[in-house]
């Protein structure tokens, strides 16, 4: 006890100290535990609205992943065709000079129209599905090869080929060609938006 | 086991502090008048726990009787504090004690007694209480005589000390004059008589002052040996009750040693009844005496020091509780923010995973599901040409005759530019050379017939003149299988 000049009763004045020490110390340790406890659930909310974005995130991409594998079978299968390559009318153009000259059909080298950008596929961000129409003119020893002829054709390599239409006219008994074909065939290609891997 | 007790006795010559045990009285210390701060000193070597009786043997001690009407309660409380505020300069040492009630005047009788002149007795009081002591009992002399010496009769009794001669006037259980000779100590009166005009003429005040209650003359007790007081023949108590003397030893005082002097026997004169005083006020009751002075300054600090040190006490748990429970919260949720961010983590590296998956891809999953889905919708437009000739040739194998000049095949138009073209229904137009071109034509009507057997629909059969019949129809063709799937 510190030794005053004066009689004076130190008790009462120490109690008060340290009944104010008390106090500020309460106030403090609640002060500080509100604190962290605030600091704490609001880590955890930022941390849950992280999550859940992230698992609907996740979910979406899961659900896309799902439609997305069927759908790779068949892009896949459309790359191997070379439908993903660009398109190339002149080396398409030989080879229908080909296979009809394999077939003994003496023809004009068809050509092809201008491409036709089908529906959906405006913007060069994203794939577009060109379709290259030609018209075959043909003369056929009888009707039973039109079939033959179109089934070469359809496996051509390079794009999607789909026959369209078909007019046969069957000409006089007595010509050697007595079948008159035109049909109508679309070569569908795939332009690969800018920046993805080349093929 | 209660805490030890003290007795200190106060008087005009300084303060005595003793302690009794074992029915001996121990002087501890003594303090001459005006040695405030050498108690408050030794009051700071003495043990906290114990307890303190005052036995304040002053003089000017009053006794005054008043007739205040009959109130109760409050009111009564009010009146007396009020009157003892006005009648005695501190009302701690004043009390009222009811001598009787008259219900029919509707009055009550009250004695009002305490010390007139209490500021030799308060410095000591201050001291102790300065020093963080309390009193449990402060009371006079004539408090003590009145309590321990009742009797039926009033009585005068005289007693010694080194203070001087204190004749009180015990009137049942209670005093109610009192009256201090200071010149005629216990020492004096060994050997000087004159204490006996002091008596007598207080005798006679007594009886003066009496004759309004009581007529009789009140009776003398004298604590003290009759062998060792000096007496006068002549002087004594002419025409009045012979006194009655009683040795202090004989009522019970025990023998008194002083402790600051090795323990020797103090020898206090035969006449001296502080002793006997002394050991009543060991064994007083707490009731008796005054309530003590009004808490001062220091009372006031240390009550609300108290106060404030529970009630900082009080905080202090309940702030622990409260931050227990917010330490809790807070552990709780660190808990629950490293399982997530764990999970967090996991997740993050499976988003990675499948971006750096799509990355791979030569276009947006999205965009490659919905070219592929344009691509199938454009090959499910496209005609198989052997599925549709097929089922031509079976109808037109029934039916050698007719001869088929012209056919045509394409897609169904849209019925809307809005919509796409039904991918599995050719339209086919027919040009036949029949036997016969008249109508009816049986084996037109056949092939339609057959042709509606392989599924066609909306069948339209013209004859012409020129001999050439026109077929339209709707055939569904089955969808080409696909050879790169």
């Amino acid at each position: 006890m510190i030794q005053l000049p004066f009689a004076f009763d130190q008790r009462p004045v120490a109690s008060l100290v340290l009944a104010g020490a008390l106090s500020v110390s309460s106030l403090g340790i609640v002060l500080l535990s509100d604190q962290m406890r605030n600091e704490a659930l609001s880590a955890l909310s930022a941390a849950r609205n992280q999550h859940a974005r992230l698992s609907d995130e996740l979910a979406s991409e899961h659900a896309l992943a799902q439609r997305l594998k069927p759908a790779l079978i068949q892009w896949q299968a459309l790359a191997s065709r070379g439908a993903l390559q660009p398109p190339a009318p002149a080396i398409w153009s030989a080879e229908i000079s080909r296979i009809l000259a394999s077939q003994g059909i003496t023809v004009v080298p068809p050509r092809f129209g201008a491409p036709r950008l089908l529906l959906g596929m405006s913007d060069t961000a994203s794939p577009r599905l060109m379709a290259h129409g030609i018209e075959l003119d043909l003369t056929l020893r009888h009707d039973g090869r039109l079939l033959p002829l179109l089934e070469a054709l359809t496996s051509l390599r390079g794009a999607l080929v789909l026959p369209r239409a078909c007019t046969l006219t069957r000409r006089s008994d007595d010509a050697v060609d007595r079948i008159q074909a035109r049909c109508q065939l679309d070569w569908l290609t795939i332009a690969l938006p800018a920046g993805s891997p080349q093929r | 086991m209660s805490s030890p007790l003290q007795l200190l006795r106060i008087d005009a010559y300084g303060l005595e502090v003793f302690q009794c045990h074992k029915r001996e009285l121990t002087r501890l210390a003594s303090f001459a008048t005006g040695e405030f701060d050498r108690f408050a000193a030794w009051l700071q070597t003495q043990p906290h726990k114990i307890r303190y009786r005052v036995l304040a043997d002053l003089v000017d001690e009053r006794f005054e009787i008043e007739t205040l009407p009959r109130i109760r309660g409050a009111d009564r409380r009010a009146l007396i504090t009020r009157r003892l505020t006005n009648g005695f300069p501190d009302p701690g040492y004043a009390k009222a004690e009811t001598l009787g009630i008259d219900r029919r005047a509707g009055t009550e009788q009250l004695l009002f007694s305490g010390l007139a002149r209490p500021a030799r007795l308060q410095p000591w009081i201050s001291a102790l209480h300065a020093s963080g002591r309390t009193t449990e009992l402060t009371t006079s002399p004539s408090q003590l005589l009145a309590h321990f010496l009742p009797g039926e009769r009033p009585v005068l009794t005289v007693s010694f000390s080194r203070a001087g001669m204190r004749l009180s006037l015990i009137e049942g259980c209670r005093a109610s004059l009192s009256r201090m000779v200071e010149s005629a100590h216990a020492e004096a009166v060994l050997d000087d008589a004159s204490w006996q005009v002091e008596l007598d003429r207080t005798l006679h005040y007594a009886v003066t002052h009496r004759a309004e209650r009581d007529s009789s003359t009140p009776g003398i007790v004298v604590i003290a040996p009759a062998t060792a007081l000096s007496l006068s023949g002549a002087a004594t108590n002419a025409g009045h009750a012979t006194p009655k003397y009683l040795a202090p030893s004989a009522l019970g005082a025990p023998p008194i040693t002083a402790a600051e002097h090795g323990g020797p026997h103090v020898r206090p004169p035969a006449t001296d009844s502080s002793a006997l005083l002394l050991h009543w006020l060991n064994c007083a009751p707490r009731k008796l005496g005054w309530s003590g002075p009004s808490p001062g300054h220091t009372a006031h600090l240390r009550l609300g020091a108290t106060l404030a040190l529970g009630a900082s006490a009080l905080l202090l748990v309940a702030g622990i509780g409260l931050a227990h429970q917010h330490w809790h919260a807070s552990k709780a949720a660190t808990n629950e923010l490293a399982k997530l961010k764990r999970e967090i983590t996991h997740l993050q590296r499976e988003h990675n995973a499948l971006s750096a998956e799509h990355a791979m891809l030569d276009a947006r999953p999205a965009q490659i599901i919905d070219t592929v889905r344009q691509v199938t919708h454009e090959r499910n437009s496209a005609l198989d040409p052997l599925a549709l000739l097929t089922r031509l040739a079976n109808a037109f194998e029934k039916h050698p005759e007719l001869e088929l000049q012209t056919l045509a095949w394409s897609p169904l138009p849209p019925s809307s530019p809005s919509h796409a073209p039904t991918p599995t229904i050719a339209r086919v137009k027919l040009t036949l050379a029949p036997g016969s071109p008249t109508r009816p034509n049986p084996a037109l009507d056949a092939l339609a017939n057959h042709l509606e057997a392989e599924g066609a629909h909306d069948v339209l059969v013209h004859a012409s003149i020129d001999g050439i019949a026109r077929v339209e129809l709707q055939l569904p063709v089955p969808l080409a299988a696909e050879p790169d799937r």
